[in-house]
């Protein structure tokens, strides 16, 4: 009798079991055969595992130990595998992540101001960033770094932009009102300097939800009453509108993320959780996708910060756990929790992830 | 107890044959989700039996038990986790390339996901026999390869 089962996979059907694999084990097939080595690179494939990759969200912490100071892991929580660790080390250096777009992270070194990796932590490819030639880089006020970290990494074309941008001070003077923002090209490996004259003001969780879209890097300010742009395609900064009124917003926690490519809103009370999203990016019309019920984890409101959603989930994390909240079926699942006191809480340093195959090189 | 008399589109079924020669029915909405079942319906009519000569009986009930649940709008997790429980990796490829043939693509990408599952930790050799494919690199391009790449072999029992 003849069955189907001797082998007998056209491509389209082996790419569609190996766009599922984690990337290690996709890493792993490609010495199966020279087929398979060769369909890994195919344009449609990488398409294609990034469109799988782009429903499964995960979510970086840093967790560190408050017994060694020095000690700081990162975890990786997502749906389908559940808590795995998280290594950076084969950058040879201490660092901190900074900012996550479509698989990258950028990177500070922790002992060298100013220097700093993009890299692909599932593939381990990374590349060390020129030092920008002025170096501005340390003339950031107050601390000497950069106020705002931005990656933009489009995996269309295979290129990423790093920004930095703070206030400026001259070595030895008072900051002189100066905006400047760095950006890194990938292709011509090259920094440029954009100057602009504007005061704003970052919350911790601001700088850290930074999102990528539509050629844009996006940012909420302390003030929480519109959205700050930088344009990368004109070098250009520019605000946008919120999806509501900042005075009824008055009292409700912000919070910008992406959703299946689009700019997100997500907006938290006492007792709801309003997802907004927008469709249309250059109509500038917000709509609400979801108005989520608090009750059941009333006693963590105060302390509970969304970090990474598709349509189907909200990752969250709090100062000890990381929570999903299943859209569909309305339930709330801990998928983490921190076994010993930690020094800084779970949301801190947290940051929107999904893997992908994407070079940074 | 009220019957029906007249029969409507929504609970007209329609006669699969296996490869083997064995009928079964489902449902008109569950056939929809069949796109290559649906094709034949709409070449050949809905009462006449369908053949289907790449699929047998031994797979056929699984999926049509599949897509009775989804027609209820009934498939969670653990429904799917259920599913496959008691299904071999041989098992579920059999079932794979069914859905595939099926063109029946809910069944397909919730499979696809289970094998690539079921393969996350299988070594390499494991691999070329489940898809019955040949290695076709000389040793030296594969120990090149793998050398490259180390860091994807570590852990993994490479003798299964």
């Amino acid at each position: 009798m003849e069955k189907l089962g001797d082998g007998i996979f056209p491509d389209e059907v082996v790419m569609q079991i190996l766009a599922r694999l984690p990337v290690k084990s996709l890493f792993r097939s490609k010495t199966v055969c020279k087929l398979w080595y060769k369909l890994t690179f195919d344009k449609y494939f990488i398409q294609l595992y990034n469109d799988v990759s782009r429903k499964n969200p995960m979510i970086l912490v840093e967790i560190s130990d408050s017994l060694l100071e020095c000690k700081s892991s990162l975890i990786c929580v997502d749906n389908l595998r559940g808590v795995f660790e998280f290594s950076l080390n084969f950058l040879n250096d201490r660092v901190k992540v900074r900012a996550s777009c479509n698989g990258l992270l950028c990177c500070s070194s922790i002992p060298d101001m100013g220097v700093y990796y993009v890299c692909n932590p599932v593939t381990r490819e990374f590349r060390l960033l020129p030092k920008s030639r002025e170096r501005p880089v340390t003339r950031f006020y107050p601390d000497g770094e950069a106020t705002l970290v931005g990656l933009a990494c489009d995996p269309a074309f295979q290129k990423f932009n790093v920004v930095l941008a703070g206030s400026h001070r001259t070595f030895g003077h008072r900051p002189d009102g100066k905006f400047i923002c760095l950006v890194f090209d990938s292709e011509l490996n090259k920094w440029r300097k954009l100057i602009s004259f504007q005061d704003e003001h970052f919350t911790h969780m601001n700088k850290n939800q930074v999102v990528f879209v539509n050629n844009a890097l996006h940012w909420l300010t302390v003030s929480s009453s519109y959205i700050l742009v930088l344009d990368l395609s004109c070098d250009i900064w520019k605000k946008m509108s919120l999806p509501y009124d900042p005075i009824y917003g008055a009292g409700n926690r912000t919070y910008l993320l992406e959703l299946d490519g689009c700019l997100s809103v997500i907006q938290i009370s006492e007792a709801w959780m309003i997802i907004w999203v927008l469709k249309d990016y250059w109509k500038d019309e917000w709509s609400v996708v979801d108005k989520v019920s608090l009750r059941c984890i009333r006693g963590m409101v105060p302390g509970i910060f969304p970090i990474s959603q598709t349509s189907e989930y909200v990752f969250l994390a709090t100062h000890k756990q990381v929570l999903v909240y299943h859209r569909r079926s309305q339930v709330w699942k801990e998928m983490y929790s921190v076994k010993y006191s930690s020094t800084l809480p779970l949301w801190f340093s947290a940051h929107a992830y999904r893997s992908t195959m994407f070079s940074c090189n | 107890m009220a019957q029906e008399a007249s029969s409507s589109t929504s609970s007209k079924t329609i006669s699969l044959k296996t490869g083997d020669g064995e009928i079964f029915e489902i449902e008109a909405s569950a056939a929809k989700q069949m796109k290559t079942v649906q094709r034949l319906i709409d070449d050949l009519g809905d009462d006449i039996t369908i053949p289907l000569h790449n699929v047998f009986s031994k797979e056929l009930p699984k999926i049509i038990e599949y897509y009775k649940k989804d027609i209820t709008g009934e498939i969670t997790k653990d429904f799917e986790a259920e599913f496959v429980k008691d299904l071999n990796d041989d098992e579920v490829k059999v079932l794979f390339l069914a859905a595939n043939y099926l063109d029946a693509n809910k069944l397909f990408e919730f499979l696809s996901q289970n094998i690539a599952d079921r393969l996350e930790s299988k070594s390499v050799e494991y691999v070329r026999k489940y898809f019955g494919v040949e290695n076709d690199f000389t040793p030296e391009e594969e120990s090149k390869l793998r050398e490259e790449r180390a860091w994807s072999f570590r852990g993994i029992k490479e003798d299964e």
